[in-house]
């Protein structure tokens, strides 16, 4: 029942019937950024950016966790493979993320250290678990829609007294990075589709500075092709009114209101401090540290990590991409030196990364 | 990297969802932990890293479509912010 039901949010005649009052709605240049690699990827595979009107400009944000992973923080993952004791546990997409020296954690483990890929936290834990002589670090990064099960399963790790389990958290927070875009000009954003599954967690409340603040408005959406067309309409229709609203169309599975269990684990456990995102710099309050409950667990405290702020990679674009001022295929080494094969930035190692979707699907 | 997906709760056992993932055979287990309500056999929940983070809601999927197919979208009101966009003229403000 319910797979027919979301099949529906593909029928090609409501995608067509969409398209044709999108375009009957715009009146000029409607550029939009949507801040979620997933919907980078759905807006490609659906085919939906080839059908979109020539008005709608479509611009890749910062909505990928492996993409806003700061090359530091890439050398303190570095840094911390391959010391004696440690397993280090990552979700697969940061293997080929490079540091500052161009070197990735695939690298380190050809050279001996020890990196387990999984799947979720908690089978980081497990691993934990099985090898009690060593310490299982994980890395954890993502937004609040990761941080609540990481923080989860430190919880778990807790009570079921497992001391071996650390981790590394870079975690990062949507909505201050939303600021930094909107307060640089040059990208001339004029409307979000923002991470459907963040405000699975937070629920859409802290989006309203978009709108009040701001002056532009943005959708809380899903991932199907209904859903961006859905959003896209509702986006060019308030800029018709001269109007900015934030609005959930997503209710199916977001809620304007916050997931309080959610939010309540992660606030136990992490509380906001200053990150580093790659692309944007050091943003105030943007990311995730441990509080004095569960610094034991904290493996930058653990093992004297320092996050030692380094330059971007000579001639990567990353950063000019993910704030929305450069399409991937206008930075000088896209298709040339960079390719999936052989990425050069983050933005061409992860499947939702802009660079990688321009590649794959070959966009003029 | 970060997958949220939809499955089907099987069965329940000590804060533990055994879920049907998608429209295939594939069986995922998910922790309950981050719901505030506990689901039942044949919910759907938004499942992501392990963790169950919502209950999700067929029947606001079903307004949602119907809506759209009567031709009312976006539907108006309970927005979270609104505001007039700056320098916009002011007889732009009309209403959808
Ligand atoms: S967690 Fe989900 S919604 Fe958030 S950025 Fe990742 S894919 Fe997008
Ligand atoms: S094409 Fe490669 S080098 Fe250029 S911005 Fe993208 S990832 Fe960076």
């Amino acid at each position: 029942m319910h797979q027919t039901l979301l099949r529906q949010f593909r029928d090609p005649e409501l995608c067509h019937t969409l398209l044709t009052r999108l375009r009957a709605e715009l009146d000029g240049e409607l550029r939009f950024m949507e801040v979620c690699g997933t919907h980078t990827v759905a807006i490609f595979q659906s085919g939906l950016r080839s059908l979109l009107p020539p008005q709608v400009v479509h611009l890749s944000g910062p909505g990928c966790p492996v993409c806003v992973t700061h090359e530091s923080e890439v050398n303190a993952f570095l840094d911390l493979a391959g010391r004696p004791g440690v397993i280090v546990a990552t979700f697969g997409d940061l293997m080929r993320v490079p540091g500052s020296r161009g070197r990735n954690l695939k690298s380190a483990q050809a050279e001996g250290a020890r990196v387990a890929v999984v799947y979720s936290p908690p089978d980081a834990l497990a691993l934990a678990r099985d090898n009690p002589g060593d310490t299982v670090v994980f890395l954890g990064v993502g937004f609040e829609t990761t941080a609540p099960t990481v923080a989860g399963t430190v919880l778990m790790a807790r009570e079921q007294g497992l001391s071996n389990f650390k981790v590394l958290a870079f975690h990062k927070l949507v909505p201050p990075a939303l600021e930094v875009l909107l307060s640089d000009t040059e990208a001339g954003i004029d409307a979000f589709i923002l991470p459907g599954h963040v405000s699975a967690v937070i629920g859409t409340e802290p989006y309203g500075f978009i709108a009040s603040r701001f002056g532009k408005s943005a959708t809380v959406t899903g991932f199907e092709p209904v859903d961006i067309l859905e959003s896209l309409l509702f986006l060019a229709q308030r800029r018709r009114q001269g109007r900015a609203e934030v609005k959930n169309l997503y209710r199916r599975v977001v809620s304007d209101t916050s997931n309080p269990r959610a939010l309540e684990v992660m606030n136990r456990v992490f509380r906001p401090c200053d990150a580093l995102w790659r692309g944007l710099g050091r943003i105030p309050d943007s990311g995730l540290e441990f509080t004095d409950e569960f610094e034991d667990v904290d493996a930058k405290r653990r093992y004297g990590l320092s996050i030692e702020e380094c330059p971007p990679l000579p001639g990567c674009k990353c950063g000019e991409v993910l704030r929305g001022r450069l399409r991937p295929d206008q930075c000088p080494l896209f298709k040339k030196a960079c390719t999936p094969a052989k990425p050069v930035g983050p933005c061409m190692v992860s499947t939702e990364g802009s660079c990688a979707a321009y590649y794959k699907y070959q966009v003029e | 990297m970060c997958l949220a997906v939809p499955a089907e709760v099987i069965r329940i056992a000590d804060g533990v969802a055994t879920c049907r993932l998608g429209e295939g055979q594939s069986l995922i287990r998910a922790s309950l932990m981050l719901l505030p309500d506990l689901p039942s056999p044949g919910d759907q929940l938004m499942v992501h890293a392990g963790f169950a983070l919502r209950i999700m809601d067929p029947a606001e999927a079903e307004e949602t479509l119907r809506l759209l197919r009567g031709g009312e979208c976006p539907i108006e009101g309970d927005a979270t912010a609104c505001a007039a966009i700056p320098g916009a003229p002011a007889n732009a403000l009309r209403k959808a």
